[in-house]
């Protein structure tokens, strides 16, 4: 009995000290937290950004802008970025230096953008490229200049050849894939027998063409379409009438394009008004779903539906999007699904300098942050968007896409998740000659 | 009036033809070309970059001004040209592997003979139905662009090898610099030049009044459509140059604001001198700049305003600068350097 | 098939009606000043962006706030007769375009500005709705632009030809001096036609972006509307008339039928190359004044 008297104080005894030590040790760091405040930053990392601010793209690209400013002046407002150093093992602190420019979905300004930008001191290490426009004129100075590039878009100079490019979203040509995907289990389930007409809606900019390759076609046509044509759309459509009476002769049962809201409003107005609903079904890209679809078109969009990949804006349950949702409120900018691109854009951008700085310490190069980029686990984006992850020879993060339709007046989740089709040159899906 | 500096006699017809007339003349000539070609030596990589662009504006708008400065003949289609000269050169080099400097004067040529054909309606109408007719040729050539895509890649673009010749590749900013710097000081050396031969005469009689250059014996039609060529083929080689600098061709690098912005450097650098087209592109590309830079720092202490506010700013601000120049300087630039050289050639004496 | 080619022409009818509105102002500024402008896509845009700005955040009732959106865009048009056209009277020619188009660049970047890249949807106006005809649909609200449209040319035929206002613009037209001599000041004539355009701009910002949205890419009907004016003949205002649904079926036509051939794209550039065409065979336009020049 007093034996296990004794055991039992043992074990007390060491319970309190390990209770206390861990208390002590989380003390500890809180203290660490605490002084790493109190001093000054240990120095300056900086990111830039070139983005269509103003012209015909520009109400997506502002959104994922103002997202990834939120972020970044929020680590800086809480002290930068926070983290221990390697050799010492001290907490540390760097603050981020965030430029931008606007290069309006031109290709013109983008020389003398990028190298000021790329050549600024502190030397940045990671830069975002909105545009189109810029994001696939620049990967081979970035591989040169060992910048890591985060594009926003899906097009294929972003992501293959693998370079210092990353493309998070899923690509363009595997959304069109999933679009078709889910096209051809509405056509069957509606009892049809024949083959789709599929026609493709494009912008006359390199966004909207990047969804139509070899591959995509080849994978719309193994799933059993007809593909019937490509239409034109003007940036600001009149009246839209003309290309779908167009596309109808053709055969086209759906369509699908590279577009943004501004057009894809008007097609939804159109389709509606000449009562093509049931003829032809509209399919959206990611950027033609977003919540302000429904504020400009109205009634008109219901029936709209459309490839998404992220979560959704109401969704507060999961944690990446309530913090997303509370920075993008603390700074008055409107939240919505293209917020939570921009946040989590941000989100990957700091993270991956946060673990340069954890391997390396300060300073860090480029190099060292695409080595962190190329992480083995990948990304959290505590459910922003779907599990993000590189490797070496692949620079595409999403795959895993969903359907999404307007009903009643809302966006919701039309399907299960789909993974895309791997659309790289060369690969599985590329016609052979 | 254009005073010749003080004590310089012209003795013969060489001495009153010549463009560097005394010592000092020549001494600032050798040092500008010093400093312009040390320039990568010191200079940061945005540096090289932001006068490898004014460079290639500049061979551009040398060219726009020989068709409207010179010549009269007001074209809003000069990016369009540039955008044949660019496609051309990488063309004839991918696919026909033409080397780079042949490539190069056959992108000039052919983007010549390109703005001859659309010059044509030059022969029938002038003035604003001509400008029409030109734009008419910016959204066409545009159009080919984009959808001559077995070609030009359509909205992809094409990828450009780097240019080589006499055994130097021209990869670096800083021989990219180089290279664009002789090609600019050849453009305005042959404008220049140009300008003041029977050709040049001849396109300012024309733009002057055409019907009393006709009665004088100009032939108008060959002129003019001279000028379209000239103009053009400097478009081109800065087109071919411009896609060598910087390594990548779409369609979106030849817009119609392009064109545009070009006929605003012309105004505001001061219409039929060669001058006046360097002074317009370097204080347009400088506005530029400064609202690039500007603008995110704009945004930054006024985050109420959002971040495209101030990036809108840089339309304005050229709206403005041309608007203000044909109000209260309709002569440009260059005439105030005029004005400038010469109250210092007369100090002390007021004329 | 035979359908689809009559709503073709049909809405093309209709879209054109809305180019010819645009292009009234063109000409009548042409008429009067000599002036080309480029601007009419820039007062077409400042006519959308204050509709929408009244209409929609301002919430004003639907009659007041295209009244008074109409009053701004004739202050605008007499603001820049008065403070940049005014001033380059006797520049030669490129002076008054290059003064035109800075106005449109300027009136594109206040607009974004204002209302950013994106769009902004405008309270309904027009009926949302269709019209069957047998097995062709008219959109009601493409109907009921293209009749606005005409009921605005009849008032300003009958204002041109027996108001007061409308003589002295003709007069003017016809030549400066004489007028000036009459006791017409030119000068004024000038400022009111800077109105009609500007109102002819408003109205048809309106009409359009009540079916669009207001956007900045608006400022891109101007365009068109010089294309119009050019194949019409600058003096011609019944070359306008006709001439804009001429063009509005050409575009429908070319996107239905040559567009799939070719790949798309050619509803923004055939009717350039028409009015390459006309411009050679015809330089004055179909319907304009050939002016005999003299040294």
């Amino acid at each position: 009995m007093r034996m296990k008297m004794n055991v039992w104080l043992l074990l007390l005894s060491l319970g309190i000290f390990l209770a206390g030590s861990s208390f002590g040790l989380f003390g500890y760091a809180l203290a660490q937290e605490k002084g790493v405040l109190d001093r000054d930053p240990i120095g300056s990392v900086a990111i830039f950004e070139i983005n269509d601010l103003t012209g015909p793209t520009s109400d997506s690209c502002v959104p994922h802008h103002n997202g990834i400013w939120d972020v970044i002046r929020d680590v800086n407002e809480k002290g930068g970025i926070i983290y221990s150093d390697p050799k010492t093992g001290k907490k540390e602190r760097v603050k981020i230096n965030f430029e931008w420019g606007d290069n309006k979905a031109q290709a013109g300004p983008v020389p003398t953008l990028y190298e000021r930008m790329a050549n600024a001191s502190p030397r940045p290490i990671i830069c975002y490229m909105g545009s189109s426009a810029a994001g696939e004129t620049t990967p081979p100075w970035t591989q040169r200049d060992k910048i890591v590039q985060i594009n926003a878009g899906g097009g294929q100079p972003g992501w293959y050849p693998p370079r210092y490019a990353f493309t998070i979203n899923s690509d363009y040509p595997g959304n069109a894939c999933t679009a078709a995907w889910w096209a051809m289990k509405d056509w069957k389930s509606k009892g049809h027998t024949e083959a789709p007409g599929w026609a493709w809606f494009t912008l006359d900019i390199p966004y909207g063409r990047a969804t139509i390759k070899p591959e995509s076609e080849a994978y719309i046509k193994s799933l059993g379409f007809k593909i019937v044509g490509t239409w034109t759309m003007p940036f600001v459509p009149v009246d839209t009438g003309a290309q779908f009476r167009s596309m109808i002769d053709a055969g086209a049962n759906y369509c699908y394009g590279n577009l943004v809201i501004l057009q894809q409003q008007k097609l939804m107005k159109d389709v509606t008004m000449l009562g093509l609903k049931e003829k032809i079904q509209v399919i959206a890209c990611p950027y033609g779903i977003m919540e302000d679809i429904i504020k400009v078109a109205g009634k008109d969009a219901e029936g709209l539906v459309g490839v998404h990949n992220t979560a959704f804006p109401d969704e507060l349950d999961k944690p990446g999007v309530k913090w997303a949702h509370d920075i993008t409120k603390k700074y008055k900018h409107a939240w919505n699904s293209d917020s939570i691109l921009g946040c989590a854009y941000g989100k990957i951008m700091v993270t991956a300098i946060k673990w340069a700085l954890e391997t390396k310490g300060y300073p860090v190069t480029g190099e060292d942050v695409y080595n962190s980029m190329l992480s083995p686990d990948g990304f959290d984006t505590g459910g922003l968007l779907p599990p993000v992850k590189f490797t070496q020879t692949e620079r595409r993060g999403i795959w895993k896409t969903h359907m999404r339709g307007v009903k009643d007046g809302k966006i919701v989740r039309i399907s299960e998740d789909f993974t895309i089709p791997d659309m790289k040159p060369g690969g599985p899906w590329t016609p052979k000659e | 009036m254009h005073w010749v500096p003080c004590g310089t006699y012209n003795v013969n017809y060489r001495q009153d033809f010549a463009i560097f007339r005394t010592k000092p003349h020549w001494i600032s000539l050798v040092v500008f070309l010093l400093i312009l070609f040390t320039l990568p030596f010191y200079c940061s990589r945005y540096m090289l970059a932001l006068l490898s662009t004014i460079g290639i504006t500049i061979i551009a708008v040398q060219g726009l001004g020989i068709l409207t400065g010179y010549g009269g003949q007001i074209s809003i289609g000069q990016a369009a040209f540039m955008g044949t000269g660019a496609y051309l050169s990488v063309i004839l080099m991918q696919r026909f592997d033409f080397p780079f400097l042949l490539a190069l004067f056959s992108a000039g040529i052919g983007s010549g003979l390109v703005g001859v054909v659309f010059g044509l309606p030059a022969l029938r109408i002038k003035g604003f139905y001509l400008a029409m007719s030109t734009l008419a040729a910016q959204l066409i050539l545009g159009w080919f662009f984009l959808h001559l895509r077995g070609i030009t890649g359509g909205t992809e673009g094409l990828h450009v090898e780097h240019a080589s010749f006499a055994g130097i590749t021209f990869n670096t900013p800083q021989n990219k610099y180089w290279l664009v710097m002789v090609f600019t000081l050849l453009a305005i050396f042959f404008a220049k030049n140009l300008m003041r031969t029977k050709v040049g005469r001849a396109l300012v009689a024309i733009r002057d009044n055409d019907l009393a250059a006709k009665v004088m014996g100009i032939e108008v039609a060959l002129y003019k459509l001279l000028a379209f060529f000239i103009s053009c083929f400097f478009a081109g080689i800065a087109g071919a140059v411009y896609a060598h600098y910087i390594g990548f061709i779409s369609p979106v690098q030849f817009t119609l604001q392009d064109s545009i912005l070009y006929l605003g450097i012309l105004i505001v650098g001061g219409m039929g001198s060669i001058m006046g087209a360097i002074f317009g592109t370097v204080f347009m590309k400088l506005i530029e700049e400064f609202v690039f830079v500007i603008s995110p720092m704009l945004a930054t202490w006024f985050p109420g305003f959002g971040a495209q506010f101030f990036a809108a700013l840089s339309l304005a601000f050229y709206a403005i600068i041309i608007i203000l120049f044909l109000v209260f300087e309709p002569r440009g630039i260059n005439h105030l350097w005029v004005v400038l050289k010469n109250r210092y050639r007369l100090y002390p004496f007021s004329h | 098939m035979l359908m689809s080619v009559a709503e073709g022409i049909i809405s093309g009818i209709m879209i054109g009606g809305v180019y010819s509105l645009v292009a009234l102002g063109i000409v009548v500024v042409f008429k009067s000043t000599r002036v080309i402008t480029f601007t009419q896509g820039g007062l077409l845009l400042m006519g959308a962006i204050t509709g929408w700005a009244l209409l929609g955040p301002a919430g004003l009732p639907v009659g007041l706030g295209v009244v008074l959106t109409l009053a701004a865009c004739a202050f605008l048009g007499m603001c820049l007769d008065r403070f940049t056209l005014r001033p380059i009277i006797g520049q030669p020619i490129l002076a008054s375009i290059m003064v035109t188009i800075a106005l449109a660049w300027l009136f594109d970047s206040v607009g974004t500005l204002i209302i950013g890249g994106g769009l902004r949807p405008y309270p309904p106006l027009l009926p949302h709705g269709t019209y069957k005809w047998g097995r062709v649909y008219i959109s009601q609200s493409l109907l009921l632009q293209f009749i606005i449209a005409v009921l605005l040319f009849i008032a300003f035929t009958l204002f041109y030809k027996y108001g007061r206002l409308g003589l002295a613009m003709r007069g003017t037209a016809e030549d400066h001096t004489v007028v000036q001599s009459l006791g017409i000041k030119v000068t004024n004539i000038f400022s009111y036609s800077w109105v009609i355009a500007a109102l002819s701009g408003g109205v048809s910002g309106i009409l359009l972006a009540s079916t669009l949205g207001a956007t900045v890419g608006l400022s891109g009907i101007g365009m068109k509307a010089l294309v119009v004016v050019l194949i019409g003949g600058m003096e011609s205002i019944p070359g306008v008339i006709l001439m804009g649904p001429i063009i509005g079926i050409l575009e429908n036509l070319s996107i239905q039928f040559l567009d799939p051939l070719v790949g798309g794209g050619l509803g923004e550039v055939v009717p350039y190359a028409v009015m390459l065409i006309v411009l050679l065979v015809k330089p004055y336009g179909l319907f304009g004044l050939k002016r005999i020049e003299r040294i």
